[in-house]
């Protein structure tokens, strides 16, 4: 046995289904006690296969093939079944309501000291010091399944430190966490690595964990690509990989910084803001309103279930052509306020105006030829046997399907090679396509996408972006609703602030970024583009200016 | 919502009792005595507006069953029909909003039912309240693109837009669920319980008050 906590020696793993596709191939890689690791890779580089293979899951509860070893503390995972190593290694899954089965928090909490055979006392003891420890005291009678993301990411962590395990792996723990929900994970993890416990993360948006690992390595096509500190890592070109650093760190590379800076406040303290408006061109939109007339509209629009009122006097206006993004934390009302526009709810109080008709007494099915909407989980759609029928079917139903308009489709979002496969087998990334293009294919005046970003990866995402801001040249109404702040302030040129139900705020993005108290209020973390870009608009190097490009980076030599 | 806090037991057997006696009586009368306490409980318990939910879920069955027996038997057994099953659904909606599945799963596992048994009765209940929500989920995302999934005939036809990706998330919930328990040590030997549960004076009398009542109705009746 060495000193390593972890030793993956010449590990190779193949899924039955895939056929002779390694998804992990030669994976050598020690990590040692109280390392902070970054494991990042665009999707389909073997990630969460990694994450499996490291928690036990494979072998335990994955048939396929296996070639070399896993040890933890030196011993084979393969030679002690699944449930045996759930008090050394802890894992928290990427969607961590299926983790959670339980009636209770508590009891969610409970399960794994029960599986121990722990004493009573001894579980109230450690639930209540869990529960204190994640600020979740006030949950713990909750039913799991009722909380939101980051309240069920944080009873799924707090099942894996209820049990003491001393490895933690979280797959992609940030995908769909607001702000301050971001931000409490971060400096719980950065506590928990302070306290020796060994954090892997696996997660692509690298500047959410860049600056607390200790170690990043990067998985590309199911190889180790890249190893070693952050900043070293950093330093090669990631883009290859389909990565996009963390933008101090690009803007680091332009400057020739060694070490490269990992935070805003990093590169702020060795950089002089003229030598940084010289290399970077922020671009936050502010122009605050389309110029058309009010396409989308709602007054007084109030909904409750129970006694719970999840909105409250909400009056807006959309205009023709605009796009325009509903920013805000979980929980704020903001599905709940664009399932009105549509129909599928009908206002309690209030109206909702959809190219001058009611909602309240237009059926869904006329609505949905106004109104394309992309919801946040393309599975809850997929039924049909290929892509080409699945995009079509809505169009055939109603009566408008153009075959004209579907090759349109599938040629504008990349799917025509996939058109003949099954929507099961696509990736993420490809799934978003199709739901995108099965709202498009009926060609609506008005699109209305939820949490679109969530789960993609840097190319996706980006391919996202452009398509998103063609069809708002090309005149469409767009309606964003995300956590994704740097989306919204890239593709619309006014935001809607929603914090419990109400909305607090309708301005430009440089307005609203600007306004500490509001970014409080609505519970939105600001990214490292918005906290670089007020750094340089409060210098007065900067003039605020209605850009409506990409932000610029010039002269960066991987670009 | 204000409950006797019985042990889950207690109420399991309580429920077995009654639906025994309501399946065994012949007359509306004795039919319309076994409605009043679940009635009683339902107002007690502010359950109104959930139990007007769940009788006009179950609205259309009734009305099916009265038809055929006013059709193929006369109108006094079709009213019987009726209310026989009217007290059985009663039965069900006050069982199960008075006992957790887990407090039921619990309390037969200290009885010494394997907990492999108690938990597969547990979480699949528990997933009843899941799968619900997805099924809105996917209702909603149908709609959006002109699938008419609205209740109604048409509906009919486009069932697989439904049932095809509730299947497939169902397939991929199942596997989530399984890795999640094992990587808990659901299999493990030795298991303790967080919670203990009691049986008191209190669920003696009330199992004993309800066979009294169940056999002085048959008896009656």
């Amino acid at each position: 046995m060495t000193g390593s906590q972890i030793e993956v020696r010449r590990f190779s793993y193949r899924y039955p289904q895939l056929g002779s596709q390694w998804a992990l191939r030669n994976i050598e890689v020690q990590i040692n006690a109280g390392e902070y690791v970054l494991l990042c890779g665009a999707s389909g580089s073997g990630k969460s296969t990694l994450v499996r293979a490291l928690t036990g899951l494979i072998p335990h509860g994955y048939d396929g093939v296996i070639e070399g070893s896993i040890t933890i503390d030196g011993i084979d995972t393969r030679s002690r079944p699944l449930a045996e190593w759930f008090t050394t290694v802890g894992v928290v899954f990427q969607s961590p309501q299926w983790q959670l089965f339980n009636s209770t928090v508590t009891r969610e909490l409970a399960f794994g000291l029960e599986s121990l055979g722990c004493q009573r006392q001894v579980m109230r003891q450690r639930i209540n010091a869990v529960a204190a420890q994640l600020g979740i005291e006030h949950l713990l009678e909750r039913n799991p399944q009722q909380l939101s993301a980051g309240e069920q990411l944080l009873v799924a962590l707090g099942t894996v430190l209820v049990v003491g395990a001393r490895i933690i792996v979280l797959d992609e723990p940030f995908a769909n966490l607001d702000g301050v929900h971001v931000a409490q994970v971060q400096a719980i993890l950065r506590t928990l690595h302070q306290q020796g416990v060994t954090i892997i993360v696996a997660e692509h948006r690298l500047g959410l964990v860049a600056a607390d690992a200790t170690r990043m390595i990067v998985l590309h096509a199911g190889q180790i690509a890249l190893d070693g500190p952050p900043a070293d890592v950093l330093a090669h070109d990631l883009r290859r990989f389909h990565l996009e650093p963390p933008l101090p760190t690009q803007i680091g590379r332009i400057l020739g910084l060694t070490p490269l800076p990992l935070t805003v406040e990093a590169l702020l303290a060795r950089v002089d803001r003229q030598q940084l408006v010289e290399v970077y061109q922020p671009s936050v939109m502010t122009s605050q309103r389309g110029n058309g007339s009010p396409i989308l509209s709602t007054d007084r629009l109030s909904y409750a279930i129970g006694q719970r009122q999840l909105l409250d006097s909400i009056h807006l206006q959309v205009h023709a052509g605009e796009s325009v993004a509903i920013v805000g934390a979980n929980g704020a009302g903001k599905t709940t306020l664009i399932k009105h526009f549509n129909g599928l709810y009908r206002p309690q109080h209030g109206r909702v105006s959809v190219l001058g008709r009611d909602t309240r007494t237009t059926p869904v099915s006329v609505l949905a030829r106004s109104v394309g909407m992309v919801f946040q989980n393309p599975d809850d759609q997929l039924f049909r046997t290929n892509v080409r029928d699945e995009i079509a079917i809505g169009a055939r139903v109603m009566g408008v399907f153009d075959p004209a308009r579907l090759r349109e489709v599938l040629q504008a979002l990349q799917l025509e090679p996939l058109a003949d496969r099954s929507p099961f087998a696509l990736s993420a990334g490809e799934k978003r396509r199709l739901t995108l293009a099965a709202a498009m294919v009926i060609d609506p005046p008005i699109l209305v996408l939820d949490e679109p970003t969530t789960g993609l990866d840097w190319p996706a995402r980006q391919a996202l972006t452009t398509y998103i801001r063609e069809q708002t040249a090309a005149g469409r109404t767009i309606v964003i609703v995300t956590h994704d702040l740097d989306l919204a302030g890239t593709v619309s040129s006014r935001w809607l602030v929603m914090a419990d139900g109400r909305l607090i705020a309708e301005d430009s993005p440089l307005a609203i970024i600007s306004d500490p108290a509001r970014i409080a209020l609505a519970k939105l973390l600001l990214t490292d583009r918005y906290r670089l870009t007020l750094a340089l608009h409060g210098s007065g190097l900067v003039p605020a200016t209605n850009i409506s490009s990409y932000e610029k980076l010039y002269a960066d030599p991987t670009a | 919502m204000p409950t006797l806090q019985l042990d889950p037991r207690a109420n399991m057997v309580i429920a077995l009792i009654w639906t025994v006696a309501m399946t065994m009586v012949e007359s509306i009368a004795a039919l319309i005595l076994g409605l009043i306490p679940i009635i009683v409980i339902v107002y007690w318990s502010r359950q109104q507006q959930a139990f007007g939910r769940w009788l006009r879920l179950i609205a259309v069955i009734i009305a099916g069953w009265v038809m055929i027996a006013i059709l193929t038997l006369d109108w006094q057994t079709a009213v019987q029909i009726g209310l026989r099953i009217l007290v059985l659904a009663g039965i069900f909606f006050v069982f199960l909003r008075t006992t957790s599945p887990e407090d039921l799963g619990g309390a037969l596992q200290q009885m010494g039912v394997p907990f492999s048994i108690t938990f597969l009765l547990t979480a699949s209940l528990q997933y009843v309240g899941v799968m619900e929500h997805r099924i809105r989920q996917i209702i909603d995302a149908q709609r959006a693109r002109g699938i008419p999934l609205e209740p109604g005939w048409r509906a009919l036809r486009f069932y697989p837009a439904l049932l095809i990706p509730l299947l497939a998330q169902s397939f991929i919930a199942a596997e989530h669920l399984a890795a999640a328990m094992e990587a808990r040590g659901f299999s493990r030997l030795g298991r303790t319980q967080l919670v203990v549960y009691h049986w008191r004076y209190l669920d003696t009398i009330a199992v004993g008050v309800t066979l009294l009542a169940a056999l002085l109705i048959w008896s009656q009746c």
